[in-house]
């Protein structure tokens, strides 16, 4: 786990906070981190038609989300952590949740009524997580808007960020520049650490050779370094089928080699968790 | 610290040739042989500072009274318990509460001065860090009266008669009062000189925690009544009385117990037991449980420590700064993330109350105040390890402390291995890729919703990139906290078991406007244990069953034994493990007090 600066978080948390209490005041609108209408137009209306259709075909799924239950204080409160979450609820949903939740993501989560701000963040963080993962190439259109529409709270930047990786989307590729600035920068490099290709390393490589990054950036990279070259994860794929294992093995390569540049190009100014970040990648590609 | 300035009322008080007033001399402690009497001086204040529960005017080595040494210096109590009943800690009021509660007084004693002129008069009073501190109170035949720190006054004929006090403190020592405590008499004529002045030092004992390798009394946990949970509650009872302790269900529906009408299963995070102690006549530690309870927001269960823990030698503290959750995470609070290194040497470093070890991180830390406060008693210094990678982020769910068989240390540091649980998956997947895990479990759904089938094979989990992934970053966050281990505790691979199983990662909101993946046990977490002597009980992992044989079970079974430790599991699936907790999150353990004398560490 490695997080941004703290200068940007501070930053990050004014912002989520002002929103956060705005969020609490929404009746049925939590979830809701874009609108239809942000969309192109073909997109919007694809969105507007597979949900249709998926509820003709499927209208448990709507009632399954709709009964989702991770973010009532009765639910959570039961729990160690005492945190909202909806995790275990959206994954259990399967491939069949993928339209609800793009509903949820534009129009807000079914019989959620007022929540706090926490809550608030748990539903948008937990639609937004579970879509990603579902790795569905219909969801880009939404996780674009909820990447890069202006004056997103950072949860929603980040995790939106992950989804986007996950379907290897260019629409990380301005935020790589840096010209939407740090924050958003190394949620789109943790992004690209979803992209399981070989190509992301050279993504990731370009970006780092580009500019000069920030402790928060190099953090972020190296983090996405060590999935893309994480040999657990790997080995994984090649137990599954999905890869062969010259191109795992040659896959830890080019990410130990990208690490060797970023450790390079992070220097001695690194931060505590910049250098923890940097080891646990270096541990990661380099384990058997 | 004895100065006599009237040379001559000091000899006229009779103190012979032993020199009685005069501080120099031979050191009364040259000689382990039975001390010769030695007349106190004519002002005198006499505390236990030979630590031997008696007080002996006339002993040079009760005279050594102005320092707390190894060997020397007076100790009192934090007088947190409840002797009469009332629901109050009997240091909230100022009377002596009873016979019982006059035990937990340290004496002290104005020594008579049976030759005290007239007109004289004292004034004994506390040093000013102390007096809102502690409380005094005048022992006599007529009653025990409270006095007041600030300055009790005495007559001349208090001084000829002599004085018996008690002192106890209203709290332990805290991060703005080392607990030290100096008692000083000053005694001047009538004219207005002073005829000689005493002073003693005496320390409040601390807190201390206790670690699991002490002998085990009784354990709480919750009664959540339904027929699954009464069947944890009876493998929880097999391995708690097979570990020599009593088990001790909490009837959690008790309305003053629940929050929104439920319970609260935490029993682990509410509070942890530790003791106090003071020296009482022969030398013996006299113990005083004392329950801490923890500085989360306002939980109704943890009231139980208030309501049925507070009691008879059973204290009750709660030192917190503040309810605002900007300030901490709350669920680092929890007594999950507080556990103690058992007794340990490291070089020239000794330990023998073992170290406090807590979790936080950089971004993620528990309130403060408690770690200032645990520091504060001075004899188990904290260890950090980072737990804020960890969804619930608490030391228990990837560290526990066991005594065993086999090592010079005589207990060892149980610890999640990610990898030794990846290890034994592939190797059992040469031939059985297909054994399941978790059968005939679901995941969470709050008891209301719909289930979830947990079930998975062996191959479906190490062909899961994602899992995988999770659990070789978890494993690198474990590698760090044994490195720091390791520093700080001098453990070696020896001193270490690897306790398989894997976790799973979620995305959490960070509250501090990113998003975080944070870490919670995916096959049940047996390194959360209840550690009961040489018996523990794990939550049963529901690991892959190959010949009708769960092989982590067996795996811990075997390599328990060889330690001389007895898992006894627990199904703790549906009531913590999907909610984030295991077993040790679900009880807690008083604890016998260890021998080992803290007022003979020199902390």
């Amino acid at each position: 786990m490695t997080k941004p600066s703290k200068l940007m978080m501070m930053k990050s948390a004014t912002l989520a906070l002002c929103l956060g209490v705005a969020g609490a005041a929404w009746a049925d609108g939590a979830g809701q981190v874009t609108t239809p209408a942000d969309l192109a137009p073909a997109a919007a209306r694809s969105l507007k038609e597979g949900i249709a259709a998926a509820r003709k075909a499927d209208p448990g799924a709507f009632a399954a989300l709709a009964a989702v239950r991770g973010y009532r204080p009765e639910a959570y409160m039961t729990t160690r952590a005492r945190k909202p979450n909806l995790a275990p609820e959206l994954a259990g949903l399967g491939k069949r949740g993928l339209w609800p939740m793009l509903e949820a993501l534009t129009e807000g989560l079914p019989g959620a009524g007022a929540v706090s701000a926490a809550e608030q963040q748990a539903i948008e963080v937990g639609l937004l997580d579970a879509v990603g993962k579902l790795g569905d190439a219909r969801a880009e259109a939404v996780l674009a808007v909820a990447f890069s529409k202006a004056g997103q709270p950072g949860h929603v930047v980040a995790t939106a960020a992950l989804g986007l990786g996950r379907l290897c989307s260019g629409e990380l590729d301005a935020a790589l520049t840096g010209k939407r600035g740090a924050f958003a920068a190394s949620a789109a490099l943790r992004g690209v650490g979803e992209c399981r290709r070989p190509a992301s390393i050279d993504r990731l490589t370009t970006a780092v050779s580009s500019r000069s990054f920030s402790d928060a950036e190099v953090q972020a990279a190296a983090e996405a370094l060590g999935k893309l070259g994480g040999s657990w994860a790997l080995d994984a794929e090649v137990a599954a089928g999905t890869r062969l294992r010259a191109e795992a093995d040659a896959m830890k390569a080019a990410a130990g080699q990208a690490l060797t540049a970023l450790e390079r190009a992070a220097g001695r100014r690194a931060a505590t968790a910049t250098v923890r970040a940097l080891r646990h990648a270096r541990a990661m590609v380099s384990a058997k | 610290m004895k100065r006599a300035l009237l040379t001559l009322v000091v000899v006229v008080a009779g103190c012979g040739g032993s020199g009685g007033g005069d501080d120099t001399g031979p050191d009364p402690f040259q000689d382990a042989g039975p001390e010769k009497p030695k007349d106190p001086p004519a002002v005198d204040i006499v505390v236990d500072a030979n630590r031997n529960g008696v007080l002996e005017p006339t002993s040079p080595s009760e005279q050594a009274d102005d320092s707390f040494t190894t060997t020397s210096g007076a100790i009192f109590l934090a007088n947190a318990d409840d002797d009469d009943g009332d629901k109050k800690r009997d240091s909230e009021d100022e009377i002596v509460n009873g016979a019982d509660d006059e035990l937990d007084l340290a004496r002290l004693q104005i020594h008579p001065w049976a030759k005290a002129p007239e007109g004289a008069t004292g004034v004994l009073k506390v040093d000013t860090a102390s007096q809102p501190r502690v409380r005094l109170f005048r022992i006599a035949p007529e009653g025990t009266t409270v006095v007041p720190t600030e300055g009790l006054a005495l007559a001349a004929a208090d001084l000829r008669a002599g004085v018996e006090l008690g002192i106890e403190s209203k709290s332990f020592a805290l991060p703005t009062w080392n607990g030290e405590v100096t008692v000083e008499l000053v005694v001047t004529s009538a004219a207005g000189a002073e005829l000689g002045r005493d002073s003693a030092v005496m320390r409040v004992a601390p807190f201390i925690l206790q670690s699991d390798v002490q002998a085990p009394r009784t354990v709480y946990f919750a009664d959540l009544r339904d027929t699954g949970h009464r069947r944890f509650q009876a493998q929880v009872t097999e391995g708690v009385v097979a570990g020599g302790a009593v088990a001790r269900p909490i009837d959690s529906f008790k309305t003053e117990y629940t929050q929104r009408g439920q319970p609260d299963q935490w029993t682990q995070d509410h509070w942890t037991i530790g003791y106090t102690s003071m020296p009482v006549a022969g030398g013996v530690q006299r113990v005083m449980d004392v329950v801490l309870r923890a500085a989360t927001e306002p939980r109704p269960a943890a009231d139980f420590a208030s309501v049925e823990l507070l009691g008879h030698d059973f204290g009750y503290i709660h030192p917190r700064a503040t309810d605002d959750p900007q300030t901490h995470d709350v669920s680092m609070d929890s007594h999950g993330n507080l556990d103690v290194v058992p007794p340990y040497t490291l070089g020239t470093a000794s330990y023998p109350l073992g170290r406090i070890l807590a979790g936080e991180g950089e971004f993620r830390k528990p309130d403060q105040t408690l770690k200032a406060y645990l520091e504060a008693q001075r004899v188990q210094p904290v260890i950090n390890i980072n737990t804020e990678w960890l969804e619930v982020g608490h030391v228990d769910e990837m560290v526990s402390f066991v005594r065993t068989n086999g090592n010079a240390r005589g207990w060892k540091l149980f610890v999640a291995s990610p990898k030794l649980a990846r290890q034994m998956l592939m190797t059992a997947a040469a031939s059985n890729g297909g054994a399941t895990l978790f059968e005939g479990k679901s995941w969470v759904d709050f008891r209301t919703g719909r289930e979830i089938p947990a079930m998975t094979t062996i191959d479906a989990i190490l062909a899961d990139a994602d899992l995988m992934q999770a659990n070789q970053e978890a494993q690198q966050w474990i590698d760090d906290a044994l490195v720091i281990l390791k520093r700080e505790v001098g453990l070696t691979d020896d001193d270490i078991v690897e306790v398989p199983f894997l976790y799973k990662s979620e995305q959490f909101g960070d509250g501090q406007g990113g998003s975080v993946s944070l870490y919670i046990a995916y096959i049940p977490g047996t390194v959360n244990q209840l550690v009961v002597g040489q018996h523990t009980v794990p939550p049963d992992p529901f690991g892959p069953v190959i010949n009708g044989q769960d092989i982590f079970k067996a795996d811990l079974v075997a390599r328990y034994a060889a330690l001389g430790v007895t898992p006894h599991f627990a199904d703790a699936w549906d009531d913590y493990h999907r909610l984030s907790g295991e077993v040790h999150c679900g009880t807690n353990t008083l604890r016998d007090a260890p021998t080992t004398r803290w007022w003979e560490l020199g902390k």
